[in-house]
């Protein structure tokens, strides 16, 4: 084995672990983990006004803690995003599998 | 449609006038918009500021129970409406900043954004429409923002300027 795919090997074994670790870090975190603080979004911070997207890590880390209530407080769209985000998530961790099983067997 | 039109005329000279009647938010008005919403009485000890930002978490520190989804619902629309309210009042969110004002007319002031922004929606269609009077109303609007001349709409002066 060449070192490039041995690079590509290991390079895919780190994007395999993040895939798994980051849900289990946001799981682990506390639900409220997010919810105070400066925000970030350009929309609020030039026009003080909130944009679609405003709120949807606070609510989705409410969501994935079966808080519906609150998650449906910080942003509705969360019960929308998370089903294709989780699926988008499943695909990229295929995607890499997939390459990974490739080049261990060539 | 006559009606029509005449009603439009109306709202828009109403609706400045009834922004500048909208009532301001008391303690005992808050508690009773709460106790009318079927939320815990604890939170209207607060001040209204403090009201429209609480989230159900902090309810549950304050009152030691957790929040239904009914009372969310409720929570979050008493939230809107004080919000929306205080803004048409001109006490929060009503600010124009000159520097805002600046990026956007160098960066999307072909599509006549900063009109939008500063409260000139007529004139913003137009410029939108003409890609900024040919880019040469763009490049006047420019240099009027820039040296204060160009300000706010209904003559309200710059939150902060440069």
């Amino acid at each position: 084995m060449n070192p490039r795919s041995n690079f590509r090997k290991y390079w895919h074994y780190v994007r395999i672990a993040f895939w798994i670790i980051v849900p289990v870090i946001l799981l682990v975190l506390p639900a409220d983990f997010f919810d105070q603080g400066q925000s970030i979004c350009l929309s609020i911070l030039l026009f003080k006004q909130e944009c679609y997207a405003c709120g949807l890590t606070r609510a989705l880390m409410h969501l994935i803690h079966f808080e519906f209530a609150e998650a449906y407080y910080f942003n509705i769209l969360a019960f929308i995003v998370f089903p294709l985000l989780a699926y988008q998530w499943f695909l990229w961790f295929r995607q890499d599998w997939k390459k990974l099983k490739l080049i261990r067997t060539s | 449609m006559k009606h029509l039109i005449m009603l439009a005329f109306l709202g828009m000279f109403l609706t400045p006038m009834l922004a500048n009647t909208a009532a301001k938010y008391s303690n005992a008005q808050l508690a009773l918009k709460v106790k009318a919403s079927g939320l815990p009485t604890q939170i209207s000890q607060m001040s209204v500021s403090d009201f429209v930002k609480i989230t159900p978490s902090q309810v549950k520190q304050i009152t030691g129970q957790r929040l239904h989804f009914k009372e969310v619902v409720a929570l979050k629309a008493l939230q809107h409406t004080i919000k929306k309210e205080l803004a048409k009042d001109g006490q929060s969110g009503n600010g124009k900043d000159q520097l805002i004002a600046i990026l956007l007319v160098i960066f999307v002031g072909v599509l006549g954004v900063h009109r939008f922004y500063l409260g000139y929606p007529l004139i913003g269609v137009i410029q939108l429409l003409t890609f900024g009077g040919c880019g040469i109303w763009w490049i006047i609007d420019f240099f009027r923002i820039v040296f204060g001349n160009l300000k706010p709409s209904r003559g309200r002066e710059y939150e902060s300027t440069l």
